[in-house]
């Protein structure tokens, strides 16, 4: 089940009444099965029989949970942490890299003339296992920092690493900030209903909109053969998947957040206009924030993080980094992607030696208009390696950028109007919700309704049938 | 380390009864309903074969052609016949 679709609209319209009811009759165990009941649903909407590789890993981090508490301070207690990563990791792994393994694996005993048969097997990449896999180690992890003063009840694990709204694409929520969230029902006098409702709406227009759009009609003809068009196409496809990624990821965690406000729940804020980032450094403190905080908490630090001098820190952030790209796939392309953009934290650290180069006391207009073009052009560098399929397309396409003889195919008005969009809302004040907010509190609450329902029909009239997938459903 | 959270989100926000929210959903719901009653029978197209599979089907032509009769199916499908024409 996608957000924007009638399916998901009906399962909403049954749910959100059925956990506030419960909520406010202080059934509080039944409004937490009820959403757990919900969510399992939301996941076996695609394969059911995945809906029991979650249970799994759910029954994995509770026992191990238990055991941290139980054995808390011990050598057991500190391999039980250990283990419960390891398992983690492994059930991640032999999903996702598995068949990569195999194949590698057959390559390598061929190219030595000892080809023999290996175990193939037709592995489906469950949806969202690298999102409930990092939210089951952010539980024992959490854990074991008393981050999280101690393990929780079934249910609680169950609800936290199940709910639906960020179960199959985050944002990553840590156990350490919901899980106490838990402890009580959601108050129904202080729900942030206007906030939900305008994250919800808001998404599904960068979705269907602005984000399928430059998919169908530029991103993916091009990306499909970059030599069929001339630099002029290739340099805005390249800023149209830019503005693309952005507007379908970012859309989703804006849904995710504002479904799960308007049920009472808070998660993690997961963009903040990273194409306005004025350093790599930030453009990582604004992009996929609870990727990149959950990488800098869960492997940086542990790593070293920068402790142990320059070069160990230049060392982890590229390897957090590279690793950060493997877990989106196992290809070459997602390592390169993984490090240039660790190479350049790098950089920047040695460059700037500590300090943070976005700083914006006593930096000139113009410093800052270049910095932010500077990195906003070499993310896009990046993002040509990460949705290209493979290397030698990558290159194809950068190749192709010298290619100014040929004429415009793809790019036309409405697409440039809808990066030029993408780029605007980059730099839209900080304080716009809380001024729309203002707006929904003006209005009488059944002209929100109106005005919901015409934005979603436009929305409809506007981006056509069906709902593509969102493009992190794959990682 | 910087807090993780909506605080910031929040931060500014007026908070509501969630009841506030029971209207938002009915009166979108419902234009939904009238002016889309096309998707609607689309997705009841899609549904798994069986019996009230093929009831939900019924209801929702029976509806979709009430509202076409009406108007408002009508004027959605122009509207997005005409911007679709203007886009695709």
């Amino acid at each position: 089940m996608i957000f924007p679709t009638l399916n998901f609209l009906l399962f909403y319209v049954v749910v959100w009444p059925t956990a506030w009811l419960l909520a406010r009759a202080r059934q509080h165990v039944l409004h937490k099965l009820a959403i757990i009941a919900a969510s399992y649903f939301f996941y076996a909407f695609w394969n059911w029989k995945l809906a029991f590789l979650l249970f799994a890993s759910v029954l994995l981090n509770y026992a191990a949970g238990r055991l941290i508490d139980r054995w808390r301070g011990t050598a057991a207690g500190l391999w039980t942490v250990r283990l419960a990563v390891a398992a983690n990791l492994a059930l991640l792994g032999f999903f996702k890299y598995y068949g990569w393994f195999i194949e590698s694996l057959d390559d390598l005993l061929r190219s030595l003339s000892m080809a023999r048969e290996l175990p193939y097997l037709e592995i489906v990449l469950p949806i969202g296992i690298s999102f409930f896999t990092f939210q089951g180690i952010s539980y024992i992890v959490d854990l074991h920092r008393r981050d999280l003063d101690r393990s929780r009840p079934l249910i609680d694990v169950m609800f936290f690493i199940s709910f639906f709204p960020h179960l199959v694409a985050g944002p990553i929520v840590r156990a350490a900030s919901f899980l106490p969230q838990l402890e009580t029902p959601p108050n129904p006098n202080r729900v942030f209903v206007g906030l939900g409702v305008m994250l919800v709406i808001w998404g599904v227009f960068k979705k269907a909109i602005v984000a399928n759009y430059l998919a169908v009609l530029l991103v993916d003809p091009v990306f499909l053969a970059p030599s069929n068009y001339g630099a002029v196409d290739l340099l805005f496809a390249v800023y149209g998947y830019a503005i693309q990624i952005y507007c379908d990821f970012s859309a989703y965690s804006d849904i995710a957040i504002g479904v799960a406000a308007l049920l009472g729940y808070r998660f993690q804020r997961n963009f903040n206009q990273p194409y306005r980032a004025e350093s790599l450094q930030d453009f990582w403190r604004r992009w996929h924030m609870s990727l990149s905080s959950w990488l800098r908490d869960y492997l940086y630090i542990p790593l070293g993080g920068n402790r142990g001098g320059a070069v160990k820190t230049y060392r982890n952030l590229l390897l957090t980094m590279v690793l950060g790209g493997v877990w989106h796939g196992a290809a070459w392309k997602f390592v390169l992607w993984g490090a240039l953009h660790g190479g350049v934290l790098a950089l920047e650290r040695f460059i700037y030696r500590g300090h943070d180069p976005a700083a914006r006391i006593g930096r000139p207009l113009w410093t800052r208009v270049v910095s932010v073009l500077v990195i906003f052009h070499f993310v896009c560098l990046c993002w040509i390696f990460f949705r290209a399929e493979d290397l030698a397309r990558a290159m194809e396409l950068l190749g192709g950028l010298a290619n100014w003889s040929q004429p415009v195919e793809l790019l036309n008005l409405f697409l440039l109007a809808l990066i030029a969009f993408g780029m605007a809302i980059q730099f839209t004040p900080d304080d716009t919700l809380q001024r729309l907010d203002r707006l929904y509190h003006r209005l009488p609450i059944w002209g929100v309704g109106v005005a919901c329902g015409v934005a979603l029909l436009l929305i409809e009239a506007v981006g056509g049938d069906g709902a593509a997938p969102f493009i992190y459903f794959q990682f | 380390m910087e807090s993780l959270g909506t605080h910031d989100l929040e931060a500014g926000m007026r908070p509501s009864r969630a009841s506030a929210f029971i209207p938002v959903m009915a009166i979108t719901v419902a234009l939904l309903f009238v002016f889309n009653s096309a998707g609607l029978v689309r997705w009841t197209q899609n549904l798994p074969p069986g019996q009230l599979g093929t009831a939900l089907s019924d209801a929702a032509n029976v509806w979709h052609d009430a509202m076409t009769w009406a108007g408002p199916a009508r004027l959605f499908e122009v509207l997005k016949e005409t911007i679709g024409v203007e886009l695709r």
